[in-house]
């Protein structure tokens, strides 16, 4: 599984959007999940803090594994769908790196908005979450048999673990 | 969830083994099995010609839906009793395994090479002793 670190605080988010946006929220449901930064839930949270603060969230999309392109093109030609990405201008993604690269590709036409960053392999447990154990060589971390949790790796590499919100 | 693997050639493996040894095989569903570097029938494959060729005792092969999710090995409930453990998943199932039985050696059948990003490769750190 990717280990997905946060890449930015929810009042920097708020930086890149105005209140005119129509905002869609976008989340993989596979590792960013695992790395408790993605997930319906999650994306809730972060719709509910939106709207708080006066801000147009019109859609929020859970996309299976979001580093499929085909699952992500998917979305904008679905019926249920291709007209919300259609009127939408900005797309929050949680998501990793190559998840997010992938989606800013296909929705060419919003501000795509990256939360999420890969920073090398993990092992989940239900017990323990996700850890990190084999890193990414740019990070300059050794790999880890036990693992570093993410509180561990965010700030070993200068970024943020958990849910934006 | 896709890691960039490639197999290890067999004869790299084969190299590791020798007769007689009682061995289990985990091999990982996903990452690699969509890269042609593990799966039930491969792990089948690999186990015959270990045992023809080499004459060692499987006494176990488990297939794990993600071999990088410790709770799916866990409720395999892997036996103790081997000699050596031939992993088909990626580094990070790898770690799992070791993890779960640090005196047991743990011979990686797979390479795991990055994780793609778009058409280039975010390479990964190999844990000691991994590389064959």
């Amino acid at each position: 599984m990717i280990v997905v670190l946060r890449s930015m605080e929810y009042e920097q988010l708020k930086e890149h959007i105005v209140e005119a946006d129509r905002i869609i929220l976008w989340s993989c449901n596979d590792c960013t999940k695992y790395s408790n930064l993605g997930g319906r839930a999650h994306l809730e949270a972060l719709a509910k803090a939106l709207e708080k603060d006066g801000y147009n969230v019109t859609h929020q999309e859970i996309i299976g594994v979001g580093c499929q392109p085909p699952l992500i093109r998917l979305r904008t030609k679905h019926p249920a769908t291709k007209e919300i990405f259609e009127e939408g201008t900005v797309l929050i993604v949680m998501a990793c790196t190559d998840g997010f690269l992938k989606t800013q590709r296909v929705f060419k036409k919003m501000r795509v908005i990256q939360v999420g960053e890969s920073v090398g392999l993990g092992v989940y447990s239900k017990a323990e979450g996700m850890k990190l154990v084999i890193p990414l060589e740019e990070t300059g971390l050794p790999p880890s048999i036990e693992g570093y949790t993410l509180e561990e790796a965010a700030k070993k590499l200068g970024k943020k673990a958990g849910p934006i919100v | 969830m896709v890691c960039a693997v490639e197999a290890v050639p067999y004869e790299k493996i084969k190299a590791q083994f020798k007769k007689g040894e009682k061995i289990s095989i985990v091999t990982c569903n996903t990452c690699t099995r969509s890269q042609d570097a593990g799966s039930a029938k491969l792990m089948e494959e690999i186990a015959g010609l270990l045992v023809k060729e080499v004459g060692v005792d499987i006494v176990e092969e488990i297939v794990l839906t993600t071999g990088c999710n410790a709770d799916y090995y866990d409720h395999a409930d892997p036996i103790d009793r081997v000699d050596k453990i031939l992993c088909l998943g990626c580094w990070a199932g790898w770690t799992v395994i070791k993890r779960k039985f640090p005196n047991i050696p743990v011979i990686a059948g797979v390479r795991t090479l990055g994780i793609p990003v778009l058409s280039d490769m975010q390479k990964v750190v190999a844990p000691e002793g991994v590389e064959l």
